[in-house]
Parts: C-alpha cells; structure tokens; sequence
C-alpha cells in the first residue's frame, strides 16, 4: 500500500476530519501488469499516428461511421465497420435509423415508457429509403480542427426522391418538411446581426410549442432549501414579449436539486408537444416523467417513468450502448449523438471531435475541437444550420452557426458561455443559457423579423398563476387546500397515548385546512422535516403552492400527511435514534418490517402514499426497508417527524 | 513494470512537448509523477482495484491522445484530473454502479466511539464514499481529498466554484452522517 497519494498539506477549505481519512486512506498500487500494459498501448498508439498522414481525420469514403451509440469521453474511437457489413446489420437491425427515427418522433419509445427494447421492429422499406446525400471522394476534405473559419465541405442533400423508395408515412413527414421546407418558413441565418434578447434569469429549457414562450428553470427564490439543502427550483413559462413567468409544472413537491427538460416534438395538431422531464436530487432519487405541454408551456398529464433513478436527461434521446446487442437501447444518460430533424444525419460527439454522419454511407467532421468538455448542439429545424457552443483550439467559448450546406462556420454568436441551445419549431428563434460565473440567464437569437421581447417580469401579481422566481406567492384565499377532502380511511387513536391521540386530530386539522398557523403550534425545533433542512411549514406552503389536483397524478404533501395519519400505526421501534417511546405511521417503517415480511396489506398501504413496487425494490436495496414518506407522535403529544428518503 | 527513466528531471511541459512529438517514455515519465494522486481519485471514485487501474489505462491513453489538445491553461496535473473524474463519471453511468450498502453496516461505522476507530478501517470510508452520488463523490474527493481549492475542483469538474461549494456541502453533509461523525468539523 502507498499512502503518498493524498496531500499531506491542508487548505482552509478542506474539512479537516474528512481530509484525514482520506489522507490514511490505503490506495492499493497497480496490479504488475499495469505499466506495462501502459506502455504497449502507449507504444501503439505513437506507432499508428506516426504512420497516418497528417490529415488522417479525414474520413475514409469507404467505411460507414456506426453514429449512435458511442459513450463520452472514452477515449476510444468509435467503431468503423465496411460499408457492406453496415448494410448487412442495417437490414438485421438498422437502429441508427431507428434512433433517428424514434428521436424524430418525439421520443416514442420514452412516451411509452419504454425501458428496454428487446425488439426495434424495422422494416426492410426504412432501410431502403432513399439515400441521402451523396459525396464525391474529394467532398471529404476535412478543415483542420480549431479552425473557426470552417473548410469541412457541406453535405449535399438529396431533395427527397421519393421515387427511389418507399418511406414509412412519419419518415416522409420529417423527410418532406425538410426537404421543401413547407413546415419551416426559410430562416436567413447568413443575417450578419440577428436581434439578440436576454430574458432575465434561469435556465433554459425550450420554447412554448406556440412559439411564444421560453421554458425557464430557476430558483424558486424564497429562500427554500428542499432536496439535500439544495435551493428549490421550479419550472416557468416565460412570455416573450410581455416577460410575465407562470409556474409550467406544479410539483407536489418541488424539492428538486435539478430540473432538466427535453422537448421530444413534433408538435401535435392541436398544438401540444410531448415532452420528458427529470427532477434530480443529488443523493437521493431522481423521476423522470414524460408529460404533455400545452401550446403556451403548461405541462399536463404528467407521468411518471418506471425507469432508473439515476437516469438524468442531459443530453436527451441517446444511445449508451451498443443497439446491436439489443440490450438499453434507449437511455437518456450522457448522450454522443444528436439526430437532425430529417432522421437522416446524426451529430456525434467523439472523444475529441464533432462528427456529422451520413447513416447510408459518410462521416465529416465539422471544424470544432471539442476537447474533453461536453459541446452543446442544436439543429435547425429545416436542417439549414447546427448551432454549437463549445471552444476553439485556442479555448476561446463562442456559439458557432454551422451551415450544413456549405459546410462552414456561417457566423459566430456570442463569446459568452453558453449551453441548452435549442432552436424554436420556425427556427426563426434560438435560445440558450448564458453562464456567468454563478449567473444564469436567458438569450434568445432572433434570426426573423425584429420583434419586442422583455425580460423577466419580477413584479407579476405573486398569485397562484404568476408566481415569480422571486415573489412565488402565497396560495391565494380563495384556492382550497388540496387536502380538503378527507382521504379513504378513518383517523383512529388505537394504540397511542391520549396526548399523541389529540397532536393527531390537530395535525389532521391543520392539514386539511393548510392551516399553517396551526401547525407553528404543532412543531418545535426537534421537529423534522424532510429533505435535510429548511423550515418544515416554508417546505409544506412552497409543496402546497405548486400542487394542483392530479397533475402530478400524486398526492400532496398535505394529502400525504392526512392519508399517513390513516394507515396501520405501530410504536417506533429501533428505527428511533434516541428511544423515545412513539407512534409511527406507517407501521411498516418499523425496521422489524423487513422486506421479507411485506404483506399485501403493507404493500397497499405503501401503495396509498404513493410508495409503489418501484420504490419498494428501492428502498430495500438502499435501506433495506420502506423510506417513504412517514410520521411520528411522541407519546407525550411531541411530533416529532414528518419526513420522506433513507 | 516501472519506466526505466534516464532523463535528469524535467518539467512536465517538457514532458509534454516530447510526448507530443510521439515520445511515449516522456508521457509515461510525465504520468507517473502524477499517478499517486490519479490512482487516489481513481480508487476512491471507483472503489475497486481493478476499477482503479482501467479508469486509469483509458483516462492514461485518452490524455496521451489528446495531449496536443492542452494548452497549459490549467496545469497538467489540473488536465488530468479532469480526464480522469470524467472517465470515473462515465464508467459508472455506464455500469450503473450501485452503492450496495446496508443501513447495518452504517449502523456499525456509526456506532463507532472515536475517528480513531474508524480510521482503522479504510472501508468505512469507501462504504460512505459510494453512497454519496458520482458528483458529489467527486467533488468531496477533490477537496477534501486532494487538497483542490473550490476553483481548482470546478475547473476540474467545467462547473462555478459556487456549485462546488453547494455540491461539497451536501456531500460533507452526507458523509460524516454516514461516517457517524458529528455534523459539525472539528476545527
């Protein structure tokens, strides 16, 4: 062992304790193997670049580069296979079309809750569609990477020749729409002085499917501490021109420490688009849902995604794995590749480099080094032009427009560091993150006529529809408290003390009438609440503030609350840290309640708090027991907790 | 197999010059007088030895590879570690690592009495490292661990130092929970 590893000095920043485990800590040394092993890849590697000319970037005609399913930042480059083996297992199972396919459709695989697919069901006719653009060996010159100026060559497209082959009916949707245009009005992107607009604070996060709002993530702005002490965001819709924010998605409660969103497009006839979201929370368990957003930005129909807790959306539809072995085909983890609008093009981020490929036959690479940070891409969607933000090969930030026809850099847009780069359903409008220091803000590129746009408006009326990031509002008088009608259940006081029998009427009371003065009365500095920190009321009105009945198809926290106090109660056992004798609601809390010993009446009432069987195989792989949400009276009428996680 | 080196010393941008120029020894010589620290954040990331050393062949190679790529705006060593957190972070998404540990074995590092005791025991530290989240694990074992300011952790991770700070203080949170430790540092 070797313990020279850790930095015997201290700064005043490390946690002293902390940085004295780590520094004892036993690093083990290598395995024998490993520096020699190093050394032959090492010797290999100088062997082969020494032998490539110095342009060996530029692809060979010859070979099909496999988009898709590259992970980030292995280091590796991503596989070549001939041409005729590309065909082959294009015609056994083609999912770089499938990818495009299904992330063209609006992520039709996610909408469905898909997992796992054991089966992408192509037909023989996706894979004979027409072939699209088709280069002469001597289009491959690549530009040397870093140089701005661009000297990849364009992509000449085919201009849909439909004749050569039959389509399914979506793919000639997005085939048609983009070759003559005729859903995408002809945007100038050569314009040299677009009309640039920061909206105000946040985080980017698409446009209204009306074209008239911006989706904006930014701190709810209270104060609030929610998942893991980290602030409480929320998700708002933004009007362009008026700049007035509502609340796009109430949350039963919004403790999140992210929020991600992706819109799957396209937009529906009447005018919604599907879209999936992520709240993170480090350290604790992320949801994914997918919903339904209203032309103006309001998510509806919320569903929850049986899928991983650690899944993130940060780069949207993509592919981890190889499709070939049929396993995850569809994750929305760290992503490599971003399919055009058409289907038929995909952008792949290499270890190093930004890659266009043709799924039939080509790969180019566009003149952007990407080093090791994650680059941000956009399409157009007429597929005129790929926005990107990344750095040059001095390390310069800047948001580039690549046009895909000409294959060069068309203007740069900002130095600004940018990110979340997304373009509206015109591609008249392109939107981003702008990242200053700690700072966020909203910039939106305008490549059509001149229009009025304001920045966020701070000084809405803080009512339940025009909350603020800085003045979320109160709910108003006249909103009833969600948990007004009494849940399923009688509130019974078998089994505890005649003090913990009153604390459990009031907090029912105060419940059911989000009677906030009453709870102050309920709770005292022993009491906790969930999600390390915060005060426990501030949490319960912010919960309540974005709650509204059935959009997050849960209940609320104060209905979580009521419906607690109804299921089967039990002394805390040796779950309690200091032994306090007390009632804890659900009984199946209590850690004698192994997983083993569930019965089908734990499961329903588990199922009642909104705990269901995902959560169950959660909780018993991490805490070996059920980590939902959970009560406890003390027996001399103290509430104690009302808490939820492990 | 440890590189023979022949070479009196030399800095790293010299090492790195060599390298470029497809001289793999002054790479390997470069990489080993950084490997101590590399090998720290592989294995307390990954908390596997085997884990430790592919991390580190890919994230060795990667930088190899990439090497014309830097450009001394950050030191080498701050290049590196970026390299390596970034292969650490993309080999767990990709196995899906999960933290498989029990609320007893928790239970029993916090029923120690004293750090004393729980230094005896360097496991404890990785069973609390791996329930911590890749990110947060990432930025505790880059400060607290490494020694890294908040500014050098976020160049390292292509975050503000203001996020480090808000991911470090959960992290710290979390841990000494899982440690037994009291929620205050001793000073």
């Amino acid at each position: 062992m070797n313990n020279n590893h850790n930095p015997g000095s201290r700064n005043e920043q490390q946690d002293p304790d902390l940085a004295e485990l780590f520094r004892v800590d036993e690093v083990p040394t290598h395995k024998s193997s490993f520096w020699s092993d190093l050394q032959t890849d090492l010797r290999t590697d100088a062997a082969v670049r020494k032998s490539q000319p110095k342009n060996a970037t530029a692809p060979d005609p010859t070979t099909v580069y496999q988009a898709g399913p590259q992970p980030i930042n292995d280091g590796e480059q991503p596989p070549i296979v001939s041409l005729d083996q590309a065909r082959r297992n294009r015609r056994a199972m083609p999912l770089a079309a499938a990818a495009a396919v299904i992330a063209v459709l609006g992520g039709v695989a996610i909408w469905l809750g898909v997992t796992n697919i054991d089966s992408v069901e192509v037909t023989e006719t996706a894979a004979e569609q027409p072939e699209p653009g088709q280069l002469a060996d001597d289009d491959l010159d690549v530009g040397s990477s870093g140089d701005v100026s661009g000297s990849a060559r364009g992509l000449e497209r085919s201009d849909g020749d439909s004749s050569s082959g039959a389509t399914t009916d979506d793919q000639n949707a997005t085939s048609d729409s983009a070759a003559d245009g005729s859903s995408s009005p002809s945007v100038d992107y050569t314009v040299g002085n677009p009309q640039m607009a920061n909206l105000g604070r946040g985080s980017f996060s698409g446009f209204s499917p009306n074209n008239e709002r911006v989706l904006v993530v930014d701190l709810l702005g209270n104060g609030q501490t929610g998942c893991e002490g980290a602030e409480v965001l929320a998700l708002y819709s933004q009007d362009l021109r008026a700049g007035d924010r509502v609340i796009a998605l109430r949350d039963s409660f919004v403790e999140t420490g992210g929020l991600d969103l992706k819109i799957l497009g396209p937009v529906e006839s009447d005018g919604t688009v599907k879209v999936a979201g992520t709240d993170f929370c480090d350290g604790f368990r992320n949801t994914t849902w997918t919903a339904t957003m209203t032309g103006e930005g309001q998510l509806t129909d919320v569903q929850k995604l049986a899928i991983d807790e650690d899944v993130e959306l940060d780069v949207g539809v993509a592919f981890v794995d190889d499709p070939f072995e049929q396993g995850d085909v569809i994750s929305l983890s760290d992503g490599a590749t971003v399919a055009s609008p058409d289907g038929q093009f995909e952008l792949v981020r290499t270890a190093d480099s930004l890659v266009i490929a043709d799924q039939d036959q080509q790969r180019f690479e566009l003149p952007f080094a990407t080093d090791d940070l994650y680059p941000e891409i956009a399409w157009s969607p007429n597929d005129g032009v790929v926005a990107i933000s990344t750095r040059d090969s001095q390390g310069r930030r800047s948001t580039y427009l690549w046009d895909f026809q000409t294959g060069k850099t068309s203007q740069s847009l900002t130095d600004e560091w940018t990110r979340d780069l997304a373009f509206d359903s015109s591609g008249q409008l392109l939107g981003m993150t702008v990242v200053d220091g700690a700072e966020q803000s909203i910039l939106v590129v305008n490549f059509g006529e001149k229009k009025s746009f304001s920045t966020a408006n701070a000084a809405s009326s803080p009512n339940e529809d025009s909350a603020t990031p800085d003045n979320p509002g109160q709910p108003s008088a006249s909103k009833p408290c969600s948990a007004s009608a009494a849940p399923p259940g009688a509130l019974t006081s078998n089994g505890v003390t005649p003090a913990a029998a009153e604390t459990m009427a009031n907090i029912d009371l105060a419940a059911s009438m989000c009677d906030w003065d009453l709870f102050e009365q309920l709770v005292d500095d022993n009491f906790t609440a969930s999600f390390g920190g915060g005060e426990a009321i501030e949490l319960w009105q912010a919960s309540e503030q974005f709650w509204f009945d059935g959009d997050m198809g849960r209940k609320s926290t104060m209905q979580l609350l009521r419906q607690l106090l109804r299921e089967p109660s039990g002394p805390l056992s040796d779950r309690s840290e200091d032994g306090t004798a007390a009632t804890v609601w659900p009984q199946v809390f209590n850690s004698d309640r192994g997983c083993d010993s569930y019965t089908d009446e734990d499961i329903a009432s588990m199922g009642r708090l909104d705990y269901g069987p995902d959560d169950i195989d959660a909780g018993c792989e991490f805490a070996e027991g059920y980590i939902g949400f959970r009560t406890a009276i003390a027996d001399d009428g103290q509430w104690m907790f009302f808490i939820a996680g492990d | 197999m440890m590189v023979d080196v022949t070479e009196p010393p030399t800095t790293d941008l010299d090492l790195i010059r060599r390298a470029i120029n497809g001289d793999h020894q002054s790479f390997a010589h470069l990489i080993q007088t950084h490997d101590d620290r590399m090998r720290a954040v592989a294995y307390q990331m990954m908390s596997d030895r085997n884990a430790m050393d592919d991390v580190l062949q890919i994230s060795y190679l990667k930088a190899f590879r990439s090497l014309a790529a830097f450009r001394a705006e950050a030191s080498f060593s701050s290049w590196l570690h970026r390299i390596v957190v970034n292969v650490c972070l993309d080999e767990i998404r990709k196995t899906q690592r999960k933290a498989e540990v029990s609320l007893e074995s928790v239970a029993n590092l916090a029923s120690s009495t004293s750090i004393e005791d729980q230094y005896a025991t360097s496991a404890s530290l990785h069973t609390a490292l791996q329930r911590l989240s890749p990110d947060m694990r990432s930025v505790v074992i880059l400060v607290d661990g490494q020694g890294l300011s908040y500014q050098e952790a976020a160049l390292i991770l292509d975050t503000q130092a203001g996020t480090v700070a808000s991911r470090l203080s959960r992290a710290r949170t979390a841990l000494r929970q899982h440690l037994g430790l009291p929620k205050e540092s001793i000073q």
